[in-house]
């Protein structure tokens, strides 16, 4: 990078001044928190390009701001260049697809395997099938293709589960095509982008949390069709609720249908999926692109949403909390309070390790715990 | 906390759309905590609405629902003197104000004075008599009420900066054995066409990009600081830093030869000046102009 300028041009940036009154602090604090219009940020960046006391106070905010607001740091779309990896791993999948039939006769020794698609859709198994192999939602593309081999280069990104199937009480990873958990935004983008465009925008590994944990795959896969379901969870109070949400749970959404979809078998139940969406509301799909409001008759407006098993947690503003125990089917408010204090702060994370096991957060910096499926909360 | 009288800036009636969205989000606004019926809940947001003119009345709605309704009534309740409000305020934003002004001022007795006058200018400041004004009438819900009181502090902070660096007497200075630098001789005129070429292609730069500018080469901030601000990532910040360096050299230099001057005059024009290199810390001199603390000046200030 260049890192010097003309000393004209240095010495004429020190003599701007802005003409205009300091901008409130209302103002400033809105440029910091990136939440005003489109006019009153133009209007603000303006007056901070040529005022040196307006930018020493929006550094200061933003420097004094929580760890919140770094970890909001939108990260750059890896646009073309996460498609630069998708041809060596075209290249690389193609040359594990030659040797595997070629040499190994791989799929001569492997009866048609059941493929579960971790998140949304849920394949049940063919009859007479073999091994079950569970595929995190963000390699499902896989689902029906041979997985290139770990090089040691990608060793430590790829994480291969075998469910054990019916008949084995254990298994082993005979191959690390089994299954493959692409833990890299550059594997998850080449792997997507190849497979489907429409997986292209990958979800966050935080919102698909709850699907990496590799018990969970196991006891799901060993129960065959009990409900895979994914957490969603909204990590940052102060970024705007719908924009990675929607993205990332329409992305999610088509992946495991083109999973379903590129499948042979034919049995493929679609669980529901939930986002909020930017106004607030708390939506829900179970087909694709159809979604419905859910708690349409609350004023709340929702800033997280997880899903654990069938239950169903949201919330959102002034502590509001809403708890389903059959997959959003029916509801029913829950009120976080301890000592008569009722939590007034609003509700920006839920997570669940567990159906009991949960801690849910607000932008006061409270948390509440409970260990007992909600029946009692500690702050 | 006890309650004192506090001005009531005379208000506009609310409009149908205000009175909707007040009657719809009453519930959401938390604002039955502090006495505040939907009628009130409509006569605030008014008030919030005519303070933050110039809003087109089309944009009301766009404004209404990008409030923060519930800091924005807090906030409100606080002013009327509420002491429930007061007790919420206190107990969610006195740790993160004090660590807010910790972190601007590096210093434990620094931020203690700085967090608590600001708790005497939140709570309202009397004036012989005066029904007092509490500062938290300029919080207007564009952002949080936290980072309002972050930004709050950090404005302080600079403002407590420059008064200290107008109040430090020479005699004083000279006790600290401060040096003062003797006048320069004039230096070898420069060529005007150069300061003009500069003044223009600067102004022809979008505010962005003079924004980058300045803060990267004048105030000295980092790549990390200003990408943590614009929430981007640094490498975005370095190309665009680098692109806008790169244009503005070229378009000088372009300009000062159709202006007249050879290419080798040109370009002893165009001597960099790496603001690292100078031995000076811009960011700690910070301007002596005449003008007083300046901030808080949004509408509501001359109706308070």
């Amino acid at each position: 990078m260049n890192r010097g300028i003309p000393k004209s041009a240095y010495d004429a940036l020190a003599s701007l001044r802005s003409a205009e009154e300091h901008p409130s602090a209302d103002l400033l604090n809105g440029y910091v928190e990136r939440s005003l219009s489109a006019t009153e940020q133009s209007e603000v960046t303006q007056h901070l390009a040529a005022c040196e006391d307006c930018r020493e106070v929006v550094f200061l905010a933003s420097g004094a701001a929580q760890e919140p607001l770094a970890a909001a740091i939108v990260q750059p779309t890896p646009g073309w260049r996460g498609w630069k990896w998708a041809v060596p791993a075209v290249a690389l999948l193609a040359l594990a697809y030659s040797v595997l039939v070629e040499h190994s006769g791989w799929f001569a020794r492997r009866p048609a395997a059941t493929y579960i698609a971790h998140s949304n859709a849920v394949i049940l198994p063919a009859p007479g099938a073999g091994n079950q192999v569970a595929i995190d939602s963000n390699a499902s593309a896989l689902s029906d293709r041979p997985a290139p081999k770990a090089t040691p280069k990608h060793r430590d990104r790829l994480q291969a589960t075998v469910i054990p199937g019916n008949k084995e009480s254990s298994g082993h990873a005979s191959s690390p095509a089994d299954t493959i958990a692409a833990t890299s935004n550059y594997d998850r983008d080449a792997l997507a982008g190849m497979m489907s465009p429409a997986a292209k925008s990958t979800p966050s590994s935080a919102a698909v949390g709850g699907a990496l944990k590799p018990e969970a795959t196991a006891s799901a896969a060993a129960q065959a069709i009990s409900p895979l379901q994914t957490a969603v969870d909204q990590q940052s109070p102060s970024r705007p609720l719908g924009a990675l949400g929607h993205s990332s749970f329409h992305s999610m959404n088509k992946a495991a249908l083109g999973t379903a979809g590129s499948s042979s078998h034919p049995s493929v139940i679609i669980r529901s999926q939930w986002r909020i969406t930017p106004e607030g509301h708390l939506e829900r799909s179970q087909t694709a692109d159809n979604w419905t409001q859910a708690l349409a008759d609350q004023p709340t407006q929702f800033r997280a949403v997880t899903v654990v098993s069938n239950d169903v947690w949201a919330g959102g503003n002034n502590g509001a909390l809403f708890h389903s125990t059959d997959g959003g089917e029916h509801w029913s408010p829950v009120v976080l309070n301890a000592g008569g204090h009722p939590e007034t702060g609003n509700v920006v994370s839920i997570h669940f390790d567990t159906v009991s096991q949960g801690s849910i957060s607000t932008d006061t910096g409270s948390t509440w715990i409970t260990s007992d499926r909600g029946q009692s909360w500690n702050k | 906390m006890a309650s004192a009288p506090i001005s009531r800036p005379v208000c506009p009636q609310p409009s149908a759309a205000v009175e909707a969205f007040a009657s719809f989000h009453y519930q959401e606004s938390g604002a039955s905590r502090f006495g505040i019926d939907v009628v009130g809940l409509a006569a605030l947001l008014t008030e919030v609405i005519s303070q933050r003119n110039p809003a087109p009345p089309a944009d009301v709605q766009n404004v209404l629902t990008s409030l923060r309704l519930e800091e924005l009534v807090l906030a409100r309740a606080c002013i009327a003197g509420n002491d429930t409000a007061w007790e919420i305020f206190l107990t969610r934003y006195r740790g993160s104000m004090f660590e807010a002004a910790y972190k601007i001022a590096h210093d434990e007795a620094t931020a203690r004075v700085l967090a608590d006058s600001l708790y005497a200018e939140l709570y309202g400041v009397n004036q012989r008599g005066e029904p007092r004004t509490s500062k938290l009438h300029y919080y207007l819900g564009r952002g949080s009420l936290a980072g309002w009181l972050r930004t709050v502090v950090a404005q302080e902070y600079v403002n407590q900066y420059r008064r200290g660096k107008r109040e430090t007497s020479l005699e004083t200075a000279i006790e600290d054995g401060r040096q003062f630098a003797a006048v320069e001789p004039e230096q070898t005129a420069a060529d005007p066409r150069i300061a003009a070429t500069t003044a223009s292609e600067l102004a022809a730069l979008n505010a962005q990009e003079r924004f980058l500018l300045a803060a990267y080469y004048l105030d000295r901030r980092t790549l990390a600081e200003i990408a943590k601000l614009l929430r981007v990532h640094e490498s975005t910040i370095s190309r665009k830093l680098d692109r806008a360096a790169t244009g503005l050299r070229k378009r000088i230099r372009k300009r000062l030869i159709l202006a007249g001057m050879t290419s080798q005059q040109a370009d002893e024009a165009m001597q960099d000046v790496d603001v690292r290199d100078l031995p000076i810390k811009v960011t700690e001199t910070l301007k002596q102009g005449t003008q007083e603390t300046a901030f808080y000046k949004e509408k509501a200030g001359e109706q308070g």
